[in-house]
Formats: structure tokens, sequence, C-alpha cells
């Protein structure tokens, strides 16, 4: 079985390259019966990954530590469901579990637009088997998950106990399935460069795929956060590292790319910007990989430094050239047919929103690759941390949420001041109100101030989006205004899943603006003390022993009472793994919708029973996380299949 | 209906205008990334380097980056006292607050703070070196020995 995934792994990089020549020649000589064989090959491809990934599971779960990689990342004490993890948990298996997804989505792509010509697939097709091809290429000479040592060692060293978490386990192939999901827009803009069908059908096919990358990505990001909060044990969920803006920047390219598909599908406009975004989005999501995987940028996570990294740079610079080769090439047939009217349009709240996402993305890309410049030139080593993103990234961000605002309800081509002064006064208003509020409770954070309003004012437009369609259902087709709120999405489901996503957006900034007003706190107890914090009692009531095999854990018990009432028990807890002579802690979180209470056993002393604790207050967390989810669901609405579509098939 | 004259000159503003909005929104972004960038940026220096700082000198904003001397290490309640090297000169750093679970005797360690005049530094931030998540106790190409294993 294991033998066979090796053998597996090879088929599938001759079966890719096939698949990439049969498409190539498909092209050249317009012959669909060639283009049905290179579709073949192309699931041959995803048979054979699948059959790698298979033996290296497989491996993984009779526990054959001869094998290097299965050795590095896994013992015997370790649960199955972290042993499937582990197939993605280190360098090589992580490697070819990225050429699965490939393979995976290619095949996906091959059924889904069987029925097109190869004058576009054909190209498309061939893209997506270079990127299978090159990650292939990757795990078998430069990386090999199978490779044995000479003899055979008694148990594996295990997984380092901080990754041993479901979030861990869930969050790198969210991300992956994100990082891939957007090569496949990238082959549909290359397939319509290079075959010169630059009309609306690759758009809005590519923009379908670049929706799918972008739940995955966006919902990988988030899980990375929620991981950090958990087990870091300090406090937060973003800290601006290297390697979340590696996969935070495509992201940003990939939000800008799904807005102004929409621009380009209904006006013929900006055409040769939507080309530059896709490949954008997709050269970041190489540009991010190069970063992690080749130990260039210092990190708090530090990457093997590795070969890898010349192959993925080596990619990297052909891609920009290949792009930006076949951009020029066109140029001419990539002219705008409409034309941006006004500033005081819907075109250019969206273009304005676009660049604002371009220059976030831009941003971030400096402030991580600065560090490594300055050390070249200077030779000093220096760091950039969170205040220097924040000061730029929250403007960014409001600027962001104010168009998001405007964009729905601005006319297109020219608006008028006095239409937007009728369209606007009820969000204005709305904000201005929520604002006066907050200013009478006391509340004068400017930022804070600032996006509270500004979450009002879209949560407003929205509203008033939904209430028109709802209006005009039940004028034209008499439904009582529930039903009408549900067919809204039947009929205009990539309109209105659309705002179901800003809403997410406007949940996701108020949990931001909860972080200004965190509050920390720590302090050493005896037994029986209690700790009084904001309208908090928190009574220590001794310490709890716990012992397995191979982990010792040690938590500390403690009362919390919220105004004179228990509300719950908190554990935080200090794990020992023995064998990786590692430590682990365990936070304890009571969560509310308000705010969450952040607990950290920071040390014990085991003979006087003394411990000491760090506390963080930390106002509407969970809305962090109740806007991701919604987020994602409204992402998935947009992809459903229209109600119309349904019935006709 | 247009002239080939007019569809041209619209076309022309069109692009100007799109350019303008380019040109603000990428001025803007620019200036706010540059305003702050001189404040936010934390030098690394090494033990050495600081020694040579001498006492009292101001070193805020600086990151003093090493690694943790063997035995040296003493945790009392929320404060952590010990050595940290770069090969050539110790510094014994007190530090107080959360200590990251990859602490670790030889481990990498960052810590920002003042330098007291007793020659000991004291850290408000300390952070420790995330292991690898790719990797996680080895190096790339490094095979699994009779001695690592135990065998």
């Amino acid at each position: 079985m294991i033998e066979l995934g090796y053998y597996s792994m090879c088929a599938a990089l001759g079966c890719g390259a096939l698949a990439m020549v049969l498409a190539v020649l498909a092209y050249r000589g317009r012959r669909e019966d060639l283009h049905d064989s290179a579709r073949h090959a192309v699931w041959g491809t995803a048979f054979f990954t699948s059959l790698a990934c298979a033996g290296i599971v497989y491996a993984f779960v009779v526990g054959d530590y001869q094998m290097e990689y299965v050795w590095g990342n896994s013992d015997r004490d370790m649960p199955l469901f972290f042993k499937l993890g582990a197939l993605w948990g280190g360098q090589s298996g992580s490697l070819l579990f990225w050429g699965w997804l490939v393979s995976m989505y290619s095949a996906l792509v091959a059924l889904r637009h069987r029925r097109d010509g190869v004058t576009l697939m054909g190209p498309v097709l061939a893209t997506l088997m270079v990127v299978q091809v090159f990650f292939l290429a990757i795990v078998i000479f430069g990386s090999d998950p199978f490779r044995r040592a000479d003899f055979i060692p008694p148990d594996g060293v295990g997984l380092n106990p901080l990754l041993q978490h479901p979030a861990m386990v869930i969050h790198p192939p969210c991300l992956y399935l994100g990082m891939i999901g957007f090569t496949v827009p990238f082959a549909f803009a290359v397939g319509a460069l290079i075959s010169g069908q630059l009309d609306n059908a690759w758009l809005k096919k590519a923009r379908m795929w670049a929706i799918v990358g972008w739940i995955f990505l966006g919902a990988g990001n988030v899980l990375g956060g929620w991981w950090a909060y958990l087990e870091l044990g300090w406090g937060g969920y973003w800290a601006w590292d290297p390697v979340e803006n590696a996969s935070f920047m495509p992201w940003l390219a990939g939000t800008a790319y799904i807005h102004s598909a929409m621009i380009q599908e209904r006006k013929q406009m900006l055409k040769i910007w939507n080309m530059v975004l896709i490949l954008t989005t997709f050269i970041l999501t190489i540009f991010g990989t190069f970063i992690t995987r080749s130990g260039l940028i210092s990190s708090v996570h530090s990457f093997a430094q590795s070969n890898i990294g010349y192959y993925f740079g080596a990619f990297l610079i052909l891609t920009i050239v290949v792009s930006a080769g076949l951009l020029i090439w066109r140029r001419n047939d990539l002219k705008s047919e409409n034309h941006l009217d006004s500033y005081l349009s819907r075109e250019s709240a969206f273009l304005f929103g676009n660049l604002i996402l371009l220059g976030g993305a831009f941003a971030v890309l400096y402030g991580t690759v600065h560090p490594m410049f300055a050390e070249m030139v200077t030779g000093k080593r220096i760091s950039l941390g969170p205040p220097f993103f924040n000061q730029f990234m929250i403007p960014i961000g409001l600027g962001i949420l104010l168009l998001m605002g405007i964009g729905p309800l601005i006319p297109w081509r020219r608006a008028s001041w006095s239409a937007l002064g009728r369209i606007f006064s009820v969000p204005v208003g709305l904000m201005v109100g929520a604002v006066l509020v907050l200013l009478a409770f006391g509340v004068v954070h400017s930022y804070a101030l600032v996006t509270f309003g500004l979450c009002v004012f879209v949560t407003g437009t929205v509203l008033i989006e939904f209430w028109r369609g709802i209006r005009a259902r039940m004028s034209a087709h008499g439904e009582n205004p529930v039903l009408a709120f549900f067919r809204l999405f039947g009929k205009g489901q990539r309109r209105y899943g659309g705002y179901i996503v800003h809403i997410g957006v406007v949940i996701i900034f108020i949990g931001f603006a909860g972080a200004a007003f965190t509050q920390e706190a720590e302090t050493t107890l005896a037994r029986g003390e209690t700790w009084s914090f904001r309208n908090y009692d928190l009574t220590y009531r001794g310490l709890h022993y716990e012992r397995t095999p191979s982990v010792e854990k040690v938590a500390a018990d403690v009362l919390l009472r919220e105004n004179d009432v228990d509300v719950a028990v908190m554990m935080p807890r200090k794990d020992w793994y023995m064998k990786n002579k590692q430590l682990a802690s365990e936070v304890a979180i009571h969560a509310t919708v308000g705010s969450d209470l952040y607990l950290i056993l920071a040390t014990i002393d085991e003979e006087t029973e003394r411990a000491s604790l760090k506390l963080y207050w930390n106002p509407l967390v969970s809305w962090y996380w109740i806007g991701a989810i919604v987020m994602v669901l409204g992402g998935v609405l947009v992809l459903l299949p229209t109600r119309r579509r349904k019935v006709a098939a | 209906m247009n002239t080939d004259t007019a569809s041209t000159n619209t076309a022309k503003a069109s692009r100007f205008r799109f350019l303008i909005g380019l040109v603000i929104v990428a001025a803007a972004v620019g200036v706010l990334v540059a305003r702050g960038a001189k404040d936010a940026m934390v030098y690394y220096i090494s033990p050495t380097e600081l020694a040579a700082k001498g006492r009292g000198a101001d070193v805020s904003g600086l990151r003093v980056k090493g690694n943790v001397v063997p035995g040296t290490i003493e945790r009392n309640e929320l404060t952590l006292e010990f050595k940290m090297t770069d090969g050539v000169t110790v510094v014994p750093v007190v530090y107080s607050g959360i200590v990251p679970d990859t602490f670790a005797e030889n481990g990498e360690v960052v810590v920002e703070g003042t330098l007291a005049s007793q020659g000991s530094f004291e850290a408000d931030f300390l952070m420790a070196k995330c292991p690898s998540k790719y990797e996680a106790e080895m190096e790339e190409g490094d095979v699994p020995t009779a001695e690592s294993t135990g065998v």
C-alpha cells in the first residue's frame, strides 16, 4: 500500500504532464477529441494523487516509522484524528497534499466545464496542469515524503503539542483550499488571454471559482486566528506575522477582483484592471508560499530553511513574466467599451473600493518584506510589528467600510448631489444617531466611534436594499413580507448573498472595534483568595492534577462570579508533554456576546499552591467569529445554483 | 451616435479620471505607511551590542535577540530571571509577565525593555521563537539516526 503510494505519486506526475501536452495539442489543432483525452488525463492525475495521499495516511495509521515523514510527524500515543492531520503537518506531506488539492480542483474544472469548447478550455487545462506538474515535481525531486531511513525506529518523535489542536487540523486544509482555489480563476485568465476569448464567458466562470477560493481563504485565516487565540495564550487572534500576511494579501486582492469583475460583466469596463487583479492574486498566493517556505523572512513561526524556496522563487518569476507578457500582447483587445462618467457613480465607488483593497494588500506586502530588504541594505535587523500595520490598516479598513455603504445605493453612471441627499439621508441619520448615543454612554475612543458609526451606516444601506426588494415583490406578486424576503434569495442570490457577506463584515468590524477597549491584569493568589476585576470576582480554589502516559496536566480551579452570581468554573491549565519536553498552556475562556474573560495560568508553586494568573478582558471578540461565519454563509449563498436553472434541469 | 472624436475624448476623460483616482489612493496609502514606518520600526541588537551601549543608555525601541543560557532560568510567581547570550556576551534579564510556552533553555529569545543601572536588562516584552509548523523537531534534511530515536 505504501509502495503503491510512491508509484502513484510518480504516475501522477507523468499523467499530469501528459494532460498538459494533450491540452496544448487539442488547443493548437482545435480538436475536441484530444480535448476529451486531456480531460481524462486530468482525472487520471487526480486518481493517482489521491492514491499517493492514501499511501501516506495509511503509513501514519499503521505507524511505519521507517518512513522519515511518519517518524518526524507522529508517534504511537497520537490519536487517530491527529494522525490523519499529520498528512499536512510537515513540509513534504503538505506539499503532496497541495498537489492533491490542485488535482482535485482541476478534475472539478474539467468536469463542470466539459461542454465548453476547446478554444478556451484547452489553455485553461494546460495552465492548471503546469501548476500541477510543478508541485508534483517539487514533492518528488525536492521533498519526498516516502523517503525511508535504512533502519526501523521503534517510535516517532511526535507532533509539536501546540499543533495538536482541532483548529490546527482544519486550518491548513482550509487555507490551502483558498490559496489553490485562486489557481482556477488564474488559469481562466491565462486561457482567455491565450485564446483571445476575452468576452464575459471566462469572467463569469473565473469569478465563480474565485469566490470558492475566497471563502476558503477567509475561513482559513479566521481559523488560524482562532487557534492562536485558544492555544498561544497572548489574548489576541491576529499579530501581523509574515505567515498571516502571506495569506491575507491574496485575500485582499481576490476581494478586489470579485467586486470589479461585476463592473466588467455589466459595463464592459476595467478589462485590463480585472486581468491585473486576478493575475496579482495568484502571484500573491505563490509569493506567500515562497516567503513562508523559504525561510527568507523571519517570523515567530520559524520555518525550516530549505531549498524548496528556490523552486518557488523560480516559479514566482516565471508566473510574473508570463502574466506580464500575455497582458502586453493582448492589451489592444482589452479596451473598455464604456467609460467612467463621473466620480459620483456606482462604478467609481467600486473602483475606489478596489484601489483601497489593493493598496492595503501592497501596504501589507511592504511591511512584510521591508525588514528583509532593510537588513540586506543596512545589515541591521529590524521588525515592524502590529503598531505599524494597525496605523495604516485601520484607516484603510474604515475606508472600505464606508464604500461598502455607498456602493449598493449610489446610482450607476452619474448621480446628482440632490439624489445622493435623498438616498443617503436615512442611513446617515442612523449613523449620526448611533454616534451620539455612544457618546452619551461615554464612548470616546475616536476609531471605535467611527467604526461603530460606519457599521450602522452600512447596515442601514443593506436593510434599505432588502426593503426595496421585498416591497417590489410584495406589489408585483402579492406576497407577504416574510415570503418575499426568502424569495429574494431564490432569484437574486448573487446580489443578496453578497449583502449577507457585507453584514458579516460589519459584524467583524464591531469585533475589531471591541479590541480598542481590551484590559489586562495579573496577580498571584493563595488558595481560597479572591481577586476582584471590574464586576467579576475570581476565587482560586486550588490545583488539580491529572496524568496520562504522555502528559502531566495541572489546572487551577477558579470560580468566576459576575455581579455576585456564580457564572462559571474556569480551569486554566499547564500541560507538560514528557516526550517532547514541551510545555503547552491551555487558557480558560468565559465567552459571552458582550465580552470574553480570558484566563491564563502563568506559574504555580507546587509547595505553597500559590498560583499566578493573567487575565484579559476582551470585549466583543465573539463578534469576530460570528461575523466570519455569517460571511462564509453569505458566500455559499452566492454560489448556490439559481432557482431558474434548477427548474430547467 | 458619437463621432469618433467625441468618443475618443470620453475615453481620454475616463482614463484621466481613473488615473487621478489611482494616484489619490496610492498617495494616501503611501502617506499612511510612511508616516509610521520610522516610529514603529524596532531594531534588533545582540547582547554584545547592548553591553557596548553602556549602563543607563537609552535603549528604548530596541529588541535584544539571543539564546537562553542553560541552567540560568529562575521563575518566581510572575517574575522570570534568566541569562541570554549571543555566544560572546552574557546579559542577565528580568521579565515580569506571561512566559510563552516555547521559552526554553538554548531557545532563541527576543526581549524588549531597558538596561537597568546594575547591568541587568529589564524586559517588558518577551518573545520566544515558535517551533516550526513544518518539521516539528528537525531541520530539513535531517534523518532519524539510531541515537536520536533511542535504538
